[in-house]
């Protein structure tokens, strides 16, 4: 009874506290200044540690740009992490050399760059195949047992990624995203792409928000992978802002076969009574609308501790917020993730994995 | 607890106050003392310490002992009932199947529990004093309207609007047209309201509430809610909050979201729950004032938090004919507006 009253007060408090915070806006990660080189890896964290630049890769294809403003060559020393396992990554043009480290995602890559060498390397963590699949959930927030399961379970499936969408952490805290980082390294076999959740953003304050960019990457970005688009959108904050919902539009108007989009609060909560998605229904169905007349298909997010599937004008929404945060009763449905299988002839299908009862 | 004893609860939660009085005296016309000790600026310490804690301090340590615990009853169920509420809701993982009673429940639990602090701090400051009674639904006015939007979310910021309001007996009419300035949005809203129950200090309103939404992107929500508009005079509490009005409002409905085909009422729809509580009050001879916390989503502003709440004042301002309003709004995104126009 007394974890019970724990459990509720906790969940009303972070519901409740859903902070106002940059997070709905562009934002640009992954760049720094390096012995007077410039360094930018597009969708990707970067960071010095002893001499080695540390980056957490965030789509499966990435460019590394390097600008020298220094008078003598400089040598540069990569850690590139969250790559696809067993497959040995490919740069174009090929520049550097690559070599894999411990962990089977992690691979060390060696540059030399001259003076005043301006240089781009496409580095491709893994190519696409004709048909392919990915897994999906939300809402872990911080629960080793689930998030281990879900990890053993993605991990025996061999999907080409995985998508967290938000909620990862629960409170926030650095020690929950060296956690999630963690998981995502050495428990899934696969890349794990995520977005940021409100509960990612902070919960009752913090920086959330800083630590999401310092270990996953950006807050907004997309990537193309076997014709088909996926689309990460950061609607944290139970909206889109403006500007990103031009990132969006522009990213939906390219001519790809489907076109998955990734958020963690959804547009619209299929209970209209509780009403979880936007806080405005008429920019949610603003949203909805630019989303169908680019052709969008299918809206994974999280947020609602249950399982959703239902369709607005087209467009299906799926919710899938059972990754461990404390379930919601009465709905027969548990934790568990999906699977999107996707054909050669680009069809998609969902596929329920069940974890555990709640 | 199954969900009917929680709505038995909830119904009684709202109504005990009036059919308390209705037990007491049959007059509908209270025949009430205007004497009270206020404004006090003891009362008024007492309301703030400890009356933050024991709510109606301010009017027991000051004499009104009766006032006080009324008061102090009113505002420790307030807290039980959304403890306990929140409890259960919580621990359901905010379930569907509860939200419909457990929503309204917990909003009005936390209301209520804010409002009997005000009541407690408003009455020990006199502020009835300077009242008068007033019910803004017999009023019949012809207002004009701009109001400036702002929210990170919406490329719409400047709105014009009219807005007129009948009344005849127990029905009042109101409706309400708002277009942005580039013409790139419209929104028609038709309120029907009707007295279906009366005492001395409660008014009971049955709220038919319709209104239409355009986007020149192509898209369009109708919405129709029935609402119910429950209005108590604090003077039921005592004498000290004559003429401090509290509205409750809870309201549920459907929303259709069109999107430009042919299923017009196909593409999507919602049930859909508003509520809402204030206090208003009119100064004596030329001014209302009011302020509110609502809960819905269907402001072209985004709500706030996981509730979806946005906070609204308001002063009316009233000299002869000429009524001149301003409101302010603020959820996820803030909005201002100022109308004027005519009192008939």
């Amino acid at each position: 009874m007394k974890k019970l009253i724990y459990l509720s007060i906790l969940f009303l408090t972070n519901c409740l506290a859903t902070p106002e915070g940059p997070s709905p806006y562009m934002d640009s990660t992954g760049e720094m200044e390096y012995q007077q080189v410039f360094i930018k890896v597009s969708y990707g964290t970067l960071k010095e540690n002893n001499n080695l630049l540390v980056s957490n890769i965030q789509t499966p294809n990435v460019q590394i740009y390097l600008h020298s403003l220094n008078a003598n060559p400089v040598d540069l020393n990569f850690l590139f992490n969250n790559m696809r396992g067993n497959y040995i990554p490919t740069l174009q043009p090929a520049r550097g050399i690559i070599s894999q480290s411990g962990n089977p995602k992690s691979y060390y890559y060696f540059i030399q760059i001259n003076p005043g060498e301006e240089v781009t390397i496409n580095l491709i963590s893994f190519n696409a195949t004709s048909a392919y699949n990915f897994g999906v959930v939300g809402d872990i927030q911080s629960n080793n047992t689930i998030g281990e399961l879900i990890a053993a379970s993605a991990s025996m499936h061999n999907l080409d990624f995985f998508i967290i969408t938000g909620d990862y952490v629960s409170q926030a805290t650095e020690t929950e995203y060296q956690w999630a980082f963690l998981l995502s390294e050495n428990n899934f076999s696969m890349p794990v792409y995520t977005i940021m959740g409100n509960h990612d953003a902070s919960i009752g304050g913090g920086n959330g928000y800083y630590l999401f960019r310092q270990y996953f990457g950006r807050t907004n970005y997309a990537f193309s992978h076997n014709e088909d688009l996926f689309l990460f959108l950061d609607s944290s904050q139970q909206n889109i802002s403006e500007s990103v919902y031009g990132f969006a539009q522009l990213s939906l108007s390219q001519n790809l076969r489907n076109k998955f989009i990734f958020m963690h609060i959804p547009p619209f909560d299929q209970d209209g009574t509780r009403a979880n998605g936007f806080s405005s229904d008429f920019q949610a169905a603003r949203f909805i609308n630019m989303v169908k007349n680019n052709n969008g298909d299918i809206i994974f997010s999280g947020h609602i501790h249950t399982y959703q599937n239902f369709i607005v004008s087209n467009i299906r929404t799926i919710v899938i917020g059972t990754g461990g945060g404390l379930p919601m009763r009465f709905d027969g449905v548990g934790f568990q993730y999906l699977i999107t299988h996707v054909d050669s002839s680009g069809n998609a299908s969902i596929e329920i994995i069940p974890i555990a009862p709640n | 607890m199954t969900k009917k004893s929680l709505f038995l609860i909830f119904i009684l939660y709202n109504f005990i106050p009036a059919s308390n009085y209705l037990s007491g005296q049959e007059n509908l016309t209270p025949n009430v003392s205007e004497s009270t000790p206020y404004p006090s600026i003891a009362g008024m310490g007492f309301s703030l310490f400890p009356g933050l804690f024991f709510h109606g301090s301010g009017h027991y340590l000051t004499g009104e002992k009766k006032t006080g615990k009324n008061i102090f009853w009113i505002g420790n169920i307030s807290l039980l009932s959304l403890l306990g509420s929140s409890v259960i809701y919580g621990a359901s993982g905010a379930a569907s199947i509860l939200s419909p009673v457990m929503i309204p429940l917990i909003f009005f639990s936390a209301s209520t529990y804010l409002i009997s602090w005000v009541a407690d701090f408003s009455g020990t400051a006199g502020l009835s004093k300077i009242l008068k009674e007033d019910n803004p639904y017999t009023y019949k006015t012809l207002k004009l309207s701009y109001t400036q939007k702002n929210d990170h979310q919406t490329p719409y910021k400047n709105f014009y609007g009219i807005s007129g309001q009948l009344s005849h007996g127990n029905h009042y009419l109101t409706l309400n047209f708002e277009q942005e300035f580039l013409n790139r949005y419209q929104k028609y809203n038709l309120i029907y309201g009707y007295l279906i129950w009366k005492t001395p200090y409660t008014d009971l309103y049955l709220v038919p509430d319709f209104s239409y939404e355009r986007s020149y992107e192509k898209f369009s929500i109708s919405r129709g809610l029935g609402k119910f508009y429950f209005i108590l005079n604090l003077q039921w509490i005592g004498e000290s909050l004559k003429n401090i009005y509290i509205e409750n409002i809870l309201g549920y409905g459907k929303y259709w979201y069109h999107f430009n085909t042919v299923n017009y009422f196909n593409d999507f729809n919602q049930t859909s729950l508003f509520i809402s509580q204030g206090i208003r009050v009119s100064i004596k001879n030329f001014i209302n004032v009011g302020t509110s916390i609502a809960r819905t989503n269907s402001d072209l502003i985004g709500s706030s938090g996981f509730f979806i709440l946005y906070y609204r004042a308001y002063t009316e301002l009233i000299y002869k004919k000429i009524v001149t309003s301003l409101e302010y709004k603020a959820g996820k995104g803030s909005s201002f507006s100022i109308s004027t126009g005519i009192k008939i």
